[in-house]
């Protein structure tokens, strides 16, 4: 079946760290702070925020918030999937699902990163093909930098504005 | 990129047309020289300037813009407008056309509801929010917040634009949700009339909630509204379930706690700026709504 070249991306990037380690950083509310998120607050279907090393689980909801951001810049999303170990997908941007997968290649730890169901019309097909990866590339060198050097790349001045690095 | 330049209507493609305004875009940057639009069926959008002055026309009714306030458009509406002043600068943010739809049924429906009928309502009217009111500090931030991820490099920064946009959008569709259930309480027959007085008494309660602070008459309230004032104290009082004076007390009340719980002011001057001579009266008035003096409130 033909697909949209501008409806899916993927990204991966190599990190000296173990899987347990990288799929934390996704699937942790604290874990993500770490490398991505100024706040992450996920909520169980009861209403209950996980604690910030608690593991997400499939169906939780969540909202995000971004250093160098007020809190009007708030993203909202869902946990779709989780298997505890190495695969883990959530919606994000108008809800394309990313689903990131987390495997061993040449002695390093594979962080992969697919982003799909992108809108293919006109209007904002490369306003999200574009943004989405750009935003990732960034931030997944960040996770690479945090997890292997504890170096923290992002701008966390309110007052310091359009840079990569937020 | 949701940042755009008005049609420029020298251009060739539209010295003949009407200029098309996109939805989904803030319309923000300087007008150099005189800017005219003619009249075209609007998306649903919130208008405002960031600097200078211009008068829209909304379905016949005319409104003078300026920088502090702000006026809502909603889908289908008749929409003309101009900027006279060289060197003005709009902040004219126009919605998707599907958005509205969707978030009003995110707020009012659960997920189940949504995975079992996908497809969106139709848009919510905002007829009833169509009346010019002052532009809140709220709003002020998101449209300086998208101007500036609308020309930055940021990561992702698009993501971020939506969001926003997405909160402002949400904040008005709540608002929209509260003046249907207000508006139902207008004992009249027509819905054009109801969504009119509606219109102007909600304009009136906006313009007490700014000027709160001072002194304020009942013929200055019902002005706002074009109405005369017993009409308007009846008619407010339908609504809003309180007069405009015990409205105004409350407000001034509610500020004044405000001020007493975060900040170090003595209370004699708070009740001074909000305009109470005797402290006496202000401390009874205090205590009456909240059931403790104002010195006792800090105390604790």
């Amino acid at each position: 079946m033909h697909t949209n070249p501008w409806s899916e991306f993927k990204l991966r990037v190599n990190i000296r760290t173990d899987i347990r380690k990288a799929f934390e950083c996704f699937t942790t509310p604290g874990g993500l702070e770490s490398w991505f998120l100024r706040q992450a607050t996920f909520e169980n279907a009861a209403g209950d925020v996980r604690r910030k090393d608690e593991p997400v689980q499939e169906g939780d909801t969540y909202v995000f918030y971004w250093h160098g951001y007020p809190d009007t810049a708030v993203e909202k999303g869902k946990v779709l999937s989780t298997n505890g170990e190495n695969r883990f997908t959530f919606t994000f941007s108008h809800n394309c699902p990313v689903t990131i997968s987390i495997y061993p290649e040449c002695g390093e730890t594979i962080v992969e990163l697919v982003e799909s169901n992108l809108p293919t019309d006109e209007a904002t097909m490369m306003r999200h093909y574009v943004g989405d990866s750009k935003g990732w590339i960034f931030y997944l060198t960040n996770l690479k930098s945090v997890l292997e050097t504890g170096y923290d790349l992002r701008n966390r001045k309110l007052e310091l504005t359009d840079v990569i690095t937020a | 990129m949701i940042l755009q330049k008005l049609p420029d209507p020298n251009h060739p493609n539209n010295r003949d047309a009407v200029p098309v305004l996109h939805d989904h875009v803030l319309f923000a940057d300087r007008v150099i020289n005189r800017y005219e639009c003619p009249e075209h069926a609007s998306a649903f959008g919130l208008m405002t300037l960031q600097k200078g002055c211009g008068r829209l026309v909304i379905n016949q009714a005319p409104y003078d813009l300026d920088a502090v306030t702000c006026m809502p458009v909603n889908s289908g509406s008749r929409l003309s407008f101009s900027l006279p002043e060289k060197d003005t600068a709009p902040a004219f943010l126009f919605f998707d056309s599907a958005l509205p739809g969707a978030i009003h049924r995110s707020l009012v429906q659960s997920h189940a509801q949504l995975l079992d009928c996908p497809e969106p309502d139709q848009n919510p009217d905002f007829s009833l929010l169509e009346y010019r009111s002052n532009k809140d500090a709220d709003l002020e931030q998101s449209l300086r917040l998208l101007i500036r991820l609308g020309k930055s490099c940021s990561s992702f920064s698009a993501l971020k634009a939506d969001a926003v946009v997405r909160g402002l959008l949400e904040r008005w569709v709540v608002k929209n949700a509260d003046a249907l259930q207000l508006s139902a309480r207008l004992e009249v027959v027509k819905p054009a009339t109801r969504n009119e007085l509606f219109r102007r008494l909600s304009a009136a309660r906006e313009w007490i909630e700014a000027h709160c602070e001072a002194h304020i008459s009942l013929n200055q309230m019902a002005g706002v509204a074009a109405m005369n004032s017993q009409h308007f104290l009846r008619l407010f009082k339908q609504v809003f379930g309180a007069t405009p004076y015990r409205y105004l007390i409350d407000l001034r009340l509610d500020r004044a706690r405000e001020r007493i719980e975060n900040s170090d002011q003595p209370v004699s001057d708070i009740c001074k700026d909000l305009g109470y001579e005797s402290l006496s009266t202000f401390s009874g008035l205090f205590r009456r709504r909240f059931g403790i003096p104002p010195n006792q409130l800090r105390i604790l």
